[in-house]
């Protein structure tokens, strides 16, 4: 390990911004202003961090906190840790740029400015954790600001109670989480996850399916994979585009990182092994799932939701395949769906923003009056449906391939068809949304308007980069290959 | 040098009880001459200057190591303070003063108020007696002289048939309680000869069975009552709610942790050889009763009765972490328990408070009415939620720690029983949220009838002591060492006593 304050410094300061935005109230002008330089400001260190990382490994602190219980608050981050905290802080300040035009200052709050920096200070700490306890101490704290953001400014019936749904059915699965952290820390007397492979190596087979088992479902509640995705739709419909952007986006991989991190490099690969085909099985299920309720659904955000149920079956699918390209696939999907679904989310945000309409058989044709939106949700729909030279086809064709070496070939041609059905109601949305006869039924068409520029940079700025990841991928596979070579299973 | 009896007597209890006099005497002259309410202001101010005094004095205790000096009278014998006195003293008296500022603001417009700062420090009084008793006799005198006070605090509204109600339901089964215990404490006397707890401990195990395990049976069934263990806890929901806010808050926060506290210095005084059964039995109603108490406290309608509910089911874990502790000898099951008395405390205290406000301000305590109060009483409601989510154990408030290592503790045992009893204890938390959360859900919904009916601020009376539980739950959550240091002492002390 590297001593090297950044960790601590991309924790810290979004934590401490977001109480100087809570204690601005009566200025959200301020804190909208102090959240973008934040948010920046923590973006451009955690990819200051990388080239530490690749070069020797991990980079992290250790402070002392809980003397009596023996645990400390160290901060470390590895190939695999960083790779996350970019695609988080970075889909997070382009977040926060859209966020700028897409409320006013006022509608937003200040409040809304510091729950959001405490949201991303809680999924950067978590990433970096190293403790059992403090992972899930900051795991936990993701939470609460999920949900005010949900309840306070959701735009549903019943937000509060979407909240509600969110908070109960997602801190079930921490509560999971919870009992196997204590059950390892108590078994084996260690709490740093880094240094656990050795000790739980010697545990019996049965104590660690048990174990492993716990894990994945306490992570699968987060990933919504089918059957515990039953917070996902309403949650990620009804909070406010910045926060389903937020959740879909980048929330999401906060799952996929726990469930990589603890079932790939805490246990022996047997355990992994035992539980390969029910995880594919769970994996198809979501991906058809989530893409026919995609299908299904007229309301453009409900659509995109689902479509996050769909694709993190694809990730579980890559996942489960238990394979090195398989792996290397799920975690590079992480940043191409973050990039794919958060364009999507922000240019339905546009149409929304624009027009009024939330449901896409209201409004057609809205092409010729806002070009560009409709550009980026069409790179947004082929990325999602997986097509070259986009970023998510960098990554969806990895995940297939890895599908292929598992011995379940059937499992992996479904998951293949799969993508046909997401190519179907991705472009079905673009469709029925920017081409044809142009209408809207909520309101004037002709006062129908481009998007603003800030929202329209941010949704530049996310195109490009899927753009970008797709042409040159090579380096992002090399940055993978470091954090995958740490796990030694394959 | 002084002795730490000697402390206890002079600078504790005597401070106390005095103040008492005191508190009722002037008050009740300004009363008459100024009025009830300038009375009360009066007999306010004196109630805290004699907590605060008495809490600064705490932290001059003499300690053990001058524990061998002689004092050479008598009835100091039947004091005997220890760390665990010392930790409930900590938690007592900030949640006194806390409460008696709170009154400031809370019982202004009531009648009497002079009584009421006077009992609440007998009340006071009696807690430190009791955590500080030395002999059986001392024991159950304080605690009658704590359980009259409280019987008298609960029905202070005297204006509504409830509290009257509440009171006697309150009064009739703590006597019975009190008759129970009582019986099992005689029995110790008749076998043993001699009232101090070290004596009959010494006696104890050359008595057979049969008389030492009734006592030990009728006494717990005994101390149950007063630490509302299922199913001895029926008068539990109707005394806390209706007891006015601050009462409730004692109530809640410390006075049923005294009940248990009994308990706890007679299983450590006298019975520390039948430690492991203890512990059983106290697993068992540790299981049922916090179970038992969240699912009622999910159907409860009235927020206060809610909380009530919610206390019961948090005394079960809080009696769980003792259980471990006992069955497995485990110094963490101790930690725990003790800890979350002192984090359970403040929460508690505080959502008692903040519904107090805001049942104040609404006149309702049908959780249903309180829609979207938390919208024009922003401050307290987002207080109650600090509350709720502390007591839930949702990580980031001081609750999430205390039961982390209650957790803990059961995982730590290392067997299938102490697996069980965590996983009991974690999926509990997750029932509580089915209350908590509606609760809180309500609060801040689209605004209701009740929340058009408040008008004006709260007072900065009601404010502080919210604000400062507030930081406490805050503070503790993210630095719980700041709160262990008493707590650490006291497990010192029970392991020094069971020999661990």
């Amino acid at each position: 390990m590297k001593y090297s304050l950044i960790p601590l410094l991309i924790f810290v300061i979004p934590l401490l911004a977001s109480l100087v935005c809570m204690a601005l109230k009566k200025r959200p002008r301020w804190s909208q202003e102090i959240a973008l330089v934040t948010c920046l400001a923590t973006a451009a260190l955690s990819l200051a961090l990388v080239p530490e990382v690749l070069r020797h490994g991990s980079a992290g602190i250790d402070l002392a906190w809980i003397k009596s219980f023996g645990f400390n608050f160290s901060l470390l981050v590895d190939a695999l840790g960083s790779f996350t905290i970019v695609t988080i802080t970075v889909l997070m300040a382009i977040d926060i740029i859209y966020a700028r035009q897409y409320m006013t200052p006022e509608e937003a709050g200040s409040s809304f400015y510091g729950w959001t920096l405490m949201f991303m200070a809680a999924m950067v700490g978590a990433v970096a954790a190293t403790q059992l306890i403090q992972f899930y101490f900051l795991w936990e704290l993701m939470l609460i600001p999920s949900t005010a953001l949900i309840v306070y400014w959701g735009s549903g019936k019943r937000p509060q109670a979407t909240g509600f749904k969110y908070f109960v059915i997602t801190h079930i699965g921490a509560a999971l989480i919870l009992i196997a952290i204590l059950w390892i820390i108590t078994v084996t007397g260690e709490s740093n996850i880094y240094a656990l492979a050795g000790a739980l190596a010697h545990l019996p087979a049965s104590t660690l399916t048990v174990l492993a088992v716990l894990f994945t479902i306490g992570f699968a509640v987060k990933m919504a994979i089918f059957p515990a995705h039953v917070w996902l739709p309403d949650a990620h419909s009804e909070a406010p585009l910045p926060v389903s952007v937020m959740l879909s986006a980048i929330m999401m991989n906060m799952g996929i990182y726990g469930l990589i991190r603890f079932l790939f490099t805490l246990f022996p690969a047997g355990v992994a092994n035992s539980l390969g085909l029910a995880l594919m099985i769970f994996a198809l299920i979501s991906q058809w799932y989530g893409g026919l309720q995609a299908l299904n659904h007229t309301e453009m955000k409900r659509v995109a939701a689902y479509s996050t149920i769909s694709q993190m079956g694809y990730v579980l699918f890559g996942i489960a395949s238990l394979s090195m390209l398989g792996l290397k696939g799920s975690i590079f999907h992480m940043l191409n769906h973050g990039t794919a679904k958060a364009l999507l989310f922000m240019s339905i945000g546009s149409v929304i923003h624009s027009t009024g309409a939330t449901h896409l058989d209201k409004v057609g044709g809205l092409a010729k009056k806002m070009p560009w939106t409709a550009l980026c949700c069409s790179v947004a729909a082929l990325a999602l449906a997986g097509a070259p030279p986009l970023g998510a086809f960098q990554s969806e064709w990895i995940i297939f391939a890895g599908g292929f070496s598992s011995p379940y070939t059937v499992l992996a041609i479904i998951a293949v068809c799969a993508s046909v059905l997401t190519a179907f109601y991705v472009l079905r949305l673009v469709m029925r949304v920017f081409f044809g006869h142009e209408r809207n039924e909520c309101g004037d068409i002709n006062e129908v308007h481009e998007a603003p520029p800030a929202m329209l940079a941010s949704m530049f700025a996310l195109s490009l980069l899927s753009l970008a990841v797709g042409i040159y991928p090579d380096f992002f596979h090399r940055w993978i290959e470091v954090a995958l070579q740490t796990f030694g299973l394959f | 040098m002084q002795s730490p009896e000697l402390f206890w007597a002079m600078r504790i209890l005597l401070p106390l009880f005095l103040g008492a006099v005191v508190t009722y005497v002037i008050g009740k002259i300004i009363s008459r001459i100024k009025g009830d309410r300038a009375g009360g202001v009066v007999a306010a101010v004196i109630a805290l200057v004699v907590t605060v005094a008495a809490y600064i004095l705490c932290f001059t205790y003499p300690g053990a190591a001058s524990a061998g000096a002689e004092s050479g009278i008598a009835w100091l014998g039947s004091l005997k303070p220890d760390a665990l006195s010392l930790l409930m003293a900590k938690i007592m008296f900030p949640l006194v003063i806390l409460v008696a500022i709170y009154s400031l603001g809370y019982m202004k417009d009531d009648s009497g108020t002079d009584k009421y700062y006077a009992l609440m420090l007998i009340m006071a009084g009696g807690m430190m007696g009791v955590v500080g008793a030395g002999d059986i006799i001392s024991l159950y005198v304080f605690f009658e002289i704590l359980s009259i006070s409280s019987y008298c605090l609960v029905s202070f509204r005297k204006e509504s048939w409830e509290p009257i109600e509440a009171g006697f339901k309150y009064v009739i089964i703590n006597a019975l309680g009190s008759t129970v215990a009582i019986f099992g404490l005689s029995l110790l006397y008749i076998y043993s000869g001699s009232v101090s707890m070290a004596e009959i401990a010494a006696h104890i195990s050359g008595l057979p069975d049969l008389p030492v395990l009734a006592a030990l049976a009728l006494i717990t069934g005994g101390f149950g009552v007063k630490a509302a263990m299922v199913p001895l806890h029926s008068w539990l929901p109707d005394a806390h709610s209706a007891a006015p806010s601050g009462i409730s808050a004692l109530l809640s926060g410390i006075v049923i942790q005294v009940g248990f506290f009994a308990l706890l210095r007679l299983i450590l005084g006298v019975f520390p050889l039948q430690m492991q059964m203890v512990g059983t039995i106290l697993i068992i109603l540790a299981a049922v009763t916090t179970t038992y108490g969240n699912f009622i406290a999910i159907a409860q309608k009235d927020i206060k009765r809610m909380l009530a509910y919610s206390s019961v089911a948090q005394m079960g874990y809080i009696i769980l972490g003792f259980g471990v502790g006992f069955y497995f000898h485990s110094a963490d099951g101790f930690t725990g328990g003790l800890f979350h008395i002192e984090t359970h405390a403040f929460m508690k205290a505080l959502a008692f408070l903040s519904v107090g406000c805001i049942i104040e301000k609404t006149g309702t305590r049908r959780i249903a009415d309180l829609k979207g109060v938390g919208r024009v009483m922003p401050a307290t409601a987002v207080a109650f939620t600090i509350a709720a989510l502390g007591l839930a154990g949702i990580p980031a408030f001081s609750g999430f720690m205390s039961k982390l290592m209650i957790y803990k503790c059961g995982f730590q045992a290392g067997t299938a029983l102490g697996v069980v009893l965590s996983s009991i204890a974690i999926l509990n938390s997750i029932i509580s949220l089915g209350y908590y959360m509606p609760a809180i859900h309500t609060l801040f919904s689209p605004a209701g009838e009740a929340a058009a009916k408040v008008k004006g601020t709260v007072s900065p009376a009601i404010l502080l002591p919210i604000v400062i539980m507030v930081l406490i739950t805050l503070v503790l959550g993210w630095h719980p060492d700041l709160g262990l240091g008493p707590v650490n002492a006291a497990v010192l002390e029970i392991l020094n006593i069971i020999g661990g």
